[in-house]
């Protein structure tokens, strides 16, 4: 889940105030107090913040599946000198329902790990011309596991110790970014893994949630997100894998989503126990695209991070009635859509399928438990012509809501499917931003290269 | 702005001119474009970021700044509905800030009640309680809210509580564990800090100059890592390499007690002049702080006690204990009562305040001269003994006090 755009702004208007980049607030003991230990005001906790998710059969190899997830939002390439990283002591995972019952059968999980060259006391990033991961100029880096979690059984280890390819500082410190990036992707028994600083996969016109384009649909079109890196987790795997009872064939809808946890720690009091650790604590979650921003309201955005896909029965009122064809009905005398005008309130049996349980014959499973995560049907494979950014409502069944491509054009889908475009409302809405601002790549892990901090102006997009 | 460069200019203390980020900052929150916007978010975030620039530059102006935009917020949030968590959790912010943790128990409770998933606003209510002298209380706050969003404000929070019940290298462990989450340059080195001052506070020098030293690398603007450095260099005996760090830590980050650090070190070197400028410079700052709505009763009792009028020490310090329960409120009655040779009366208050088993090691000092001012000559000698161990360079001028006190009182008990 995106974490709330109100949140992040809170959190971005205190650091750009300030200028010394106290994201979360932290301080030292303020002016006048020596006995107040004062700590952070709102904790923005970026590294936690999962921006999207993805998941697709491989244009490239559709024997299997390439599933993605990012975070940290909003990453300037000229970041330094600190530049961006994952947080340790963190869970970053790719969760499988594989049988519809809203419960994980098989999850990754990558764990990371900073280390420092050269006495650790430097605060610079790299020392000299970076030309391979293992460079002993780039005196910050994470290495990172990768395991693979099913409920009964021990972990196993897939992946061990792996570079995390790391920011792009620029041209002088990274003449061939793009072959260190290649050589972040590890392969391990059929299977490939590759974490690292990406281009924002995400493509969109932000103004969406400034009172949905400040009331003018005519300024749309400024990819808000262009020229912005993040932290992205990359994973292609034999369709088995993740199938249920490793027969992609026979089970081949899956449900996907991505998590991030922590474990909580215990205030020992004087009486107390001495135990050191708590439970592990779910602080981010997103399946979907654009469910925090569409569909839960802004109050229940930090429940919903805590929540779990078994438990979305609690939501689904929001699903049936969304906020977001009532603000469009506010702000632009949009009709607001019913799929079920007979029965009292606003009833939308076509998002609940969406978002909650899969198409009907799409990408639903059978006897599927209602709840919030991206369907694969791994059966369906990768377009070769007819290929439409719009997904299954332009036609291509390979795309979103089956599953989500890097490319498919989930602003102007949403809109279009809030709308009604599924139960007899067809409409064009759209924010005029199609594509994303870089290629994506054709082969693994395919999301564009990370802007370099070299760059003049990484935002704006040539014409 | 203008408040506090005029104040320090009269007092003719530091140069106060070299602070200019904080005036450019402040110049920036005035834009009038900002001034008639309805757009409660951003009035909020507009609070938010002047309490922050508070801390970061030391200059409680911003504070009036912060209350007018977060009660416009939530007069906008009230007038459309209800207010919001994070304007709560600013107007709590705000009020533990000026040290009103009544208020601030109140807007963090709110808070907690208009989005209970919210781990931040625990941390107001917490942090209230704690002040407040709650701990029971307080410590199960912060259980719910490691428990409902680990990172480095939770941990940070379960390391303050750990260390005030006396667990330092529990207090440790919660802290490497933010510094471990740390999302930002700045949230790493405030935690490397941290760990550092606890390092301190446990006599482990070089390790907390490894942590300051670390925290200065990850992000070079972190000016209280410096003021570690002059506590180390003091530690270490060097005093004339402690007064040049505290001078450079002051002329940035005017903090009270980095002023009374230097105040300090310069008497013990002889310059009595400059610490009794600086002295005056720490009652500017005070004022000043007063000035802009901030509670200084518990920072004056301490700082009359030691270096002025024990009349108004008292009065200050039986004000803040009539407000707060808590051992900081205690330790203050107990050392300005002790200002006025009421013994008797200090030594309850200073076993109040060492009722969590906090090693504080000003404190058990305290406690220890309260203890040897009665005659307990066995109990005065080991808190002293104490507080010299938890960190012999606790004070420049109580940790010199506390070793010529053992050795007038060897032999006595």
């Amino acid at each position: 889940m995106r974490w709330s755009l109100k949140k992040r702004a809170l959190a971005a208007a205190a650091t750009m105030t300030v200028g010394a980049g106290l994201l979360a607030g932290l301080a030292p003991t303020a002016g006048v107090a020596s006995s107040h230990r004062e700590a952070p005001l709102i904790s923005a906790d970026p590294q936690a913040d999962t921006t999207d998710v993805y998941a697709f059969v491989s244009p490239d190899d559709d024997t299997k599946v390439t599933l993605i997830a990012s975070w940290l939002p909003f990453e300037e390439p000229a970041g330094g000198p600190n530049f961006y990283s994952f947080a340790e002591g963190t869970n970053y995972d790719i969760h499988i329902d594989n049988d519809g019952d809203a419960k994980a059968e098989v999850t990754y999980r990558w764990k990371f790990t900073d280390h420092r060259r050269g006495g650790g006391n430097s605060f610079l990033y790299a020392n000299g011309p970076v030309t391979t991961l293992d460079d002993e100029n780039l005196l910050q880096y994470q290495t990172y596991d990768l395991r693979r979690l099913v409920p009964g059984s021990s972990p196993k280890t897939m992946v061990d110790d792996a570079i995390v390819v790391p920011s792009n500082v620029g041209e002088a410190t990274m003449p061939d970014f793009e072959s260190l990036s290649d050589d972040g992707t590890t392969a391990f028994g059929g299977s490939k893994s590759w974490a690292g600083q990406s281009d924002d996969p995400f493509f969109l016109d932000l103004r969406v949630f400034d009172l949905l384009y400040g009331g003018d649909l005519s300024e749309v079109g400024d990819d808000t997100l262009a020229g912005f890196n993040v932290q992205t987790a990359a994973l292609q795997v034999p369709k088995g894998r993740i199938a249920r009872g490793g027969d992609a064939d026979a089970n081949p809808i899956v449900g996907i989503w991505s998590t991030v946890s922590r474990r909580s720690m215990t205030v020992n009091k004087p009486n107390g126990s001495q135990v050191r650790n708590g439970e592990v604590v779910q602080v981010s979650r997103l399946g979907m695209p654009l469910v925090n921003e569409v569909v839960i309201p802004v109050k229940l955005k930090d429940r919903f991070n805590a929540s779990k896909p078994s438990g979305d029965g609690q939501f689904l009122s929001y699903v049936n009635d969304p906020e977001l064809p009532r603000l469009l009905n506010a702000v632009y005398g949009l009709d607001i859509p019913d799929s079920d005008p007979g029965t009292p309130g606003v009833q939308r049996e076509d998002l609940i399928s969406v978002f909650l349980t899969g198409v009907d014959g799409l990408n639903q499973p059978s006897g599927v438990t209602a709840s919030e995560m991206l369907r694969l049907n791994m059966s369906i494979d990768p377009c070769g012509s007819g290929c439409s950014t719009l997904g299954v409502i332009g036609g291509d069944t390979a795309g979103f809501p089956n599953g989500r491509r890097l490319d498919d054009d989930i602003i102007d889908i949403s809109l279009q499917v809030v709308e009604g475009e599924l139960i007899g409302s067809p409409n064009d809405l759209g924010d005029a931003v199609d594509q994303n601002d870089v290629p994506f790549e054709s082969s693994f892990p395919y999301v564009g290269y990370a802007h370099a901090g070299s760059l003049d102006d990484p935002h704006t997009v040539a014409p | 702005m203008v408040v506090l460069a005029t104040a320090l200019f009269l007092v003719g203390g530091i140069g106060l001119l070299r602070s200019a980020a904080p005036t450019d900052a402040g110049a920036a929150s005035t834009d009038p474009a900002l001034a008639p916007t309805q757009d409660a978010d951003a009035l909020t975030a507009f609070g938010l970021a002047e309490i922050q620039l508070a801390r970061t530059t030391a200059d409680p102006s911003a504070y009036p700044r912060a209350q007018e935009a977060l009660e416009r917020a939530a007069r906008i949030e009230r007038r459309d509905g209800d207010v919001g968590s994070q304007t709560l959790i600013g107007l709590g912010a705000l009020a533990l800030a000026r040290h009103d943790f009544a208020e601030a128990l109140r807007y963090g409770e709110r808070a907690v009640r208009a989005n209970p998933d919210d781990g931040d606003a625990y941390g107001v209510v917490g942090d209230a309680l704690v002040e407040l002298g709650r701990y029971d209380a307080a410590f199960d706050t912060f259980q719910t809210m490691v428990d409902t969003e680990p990172d480095v404000a939770s941990y940070a929070r379960v390391s303050y509580a750990r260390e005030l019940q006396g667990e330092v290298h529990g207090a440790i462990e919660a802290m490497e564990a933010a510094e471990r989450v740390s999302g930002t340059p700045a949230d790493a080195a405030w935690s490397a800090f941290h760990i550092g001052q606890l390092r301190l506070r446990s006599g482990d020098v070089p390790g907390a100059a490894a942590d300051f030293r670390r925290a200065i690398g990850i992000d070079p603007s972190f000016v209280p890592a410096r003021a570690g450095l002059g506590r180390v260099a003091y530690a270490r005996g060097d005093l004339d390499e402690a007064i040049a760090g505290y001078e450079e830590v002051v002329t940035v980050y005017p903090a009270a007690e980095n002023v009374i650090w230097l105040a300090e070190l310069q008497a013990a070197a002889g310059d009595a002049e400059g610490a009794a400028q600086q002295r005056d410079l720490v009652r500017a700052i005070q004022r000043l702080a007063a000035a802009n709505g901030v509670n200084v009763d518990l920072e004056v009792a301490l700082f009359e006690a030691d270096h002025g009028d024990p009349d108004v020490a008292l009065s200050a310090a039986r004000a803040e204990w009539s407000r707060r329960r808590s051992i900081h409120a205690a330790d203050a009655m107990a050392w300005a009562l002790a200002a006025n040779g009421r013994d008797r009366a200090a030594a309850g208050f200073a076993r109040l305040a060492l009722r969590l088993g906090t090693p504080d090691a000003l404190v058990i000092y305290h406690a220890g001269v309260i203890d040897l001012a009665l005659g307990d000559v066995e109990s005065g000698r080991r808190l002293l003994s104490e507080a010299l161990e938890i960190d012999p360079a606790f004070s420049a001028l109580h940790a010199p006090r506390a070793e010529r006190m053992l050795a007038r009182t060897a032999g006595d008990s």
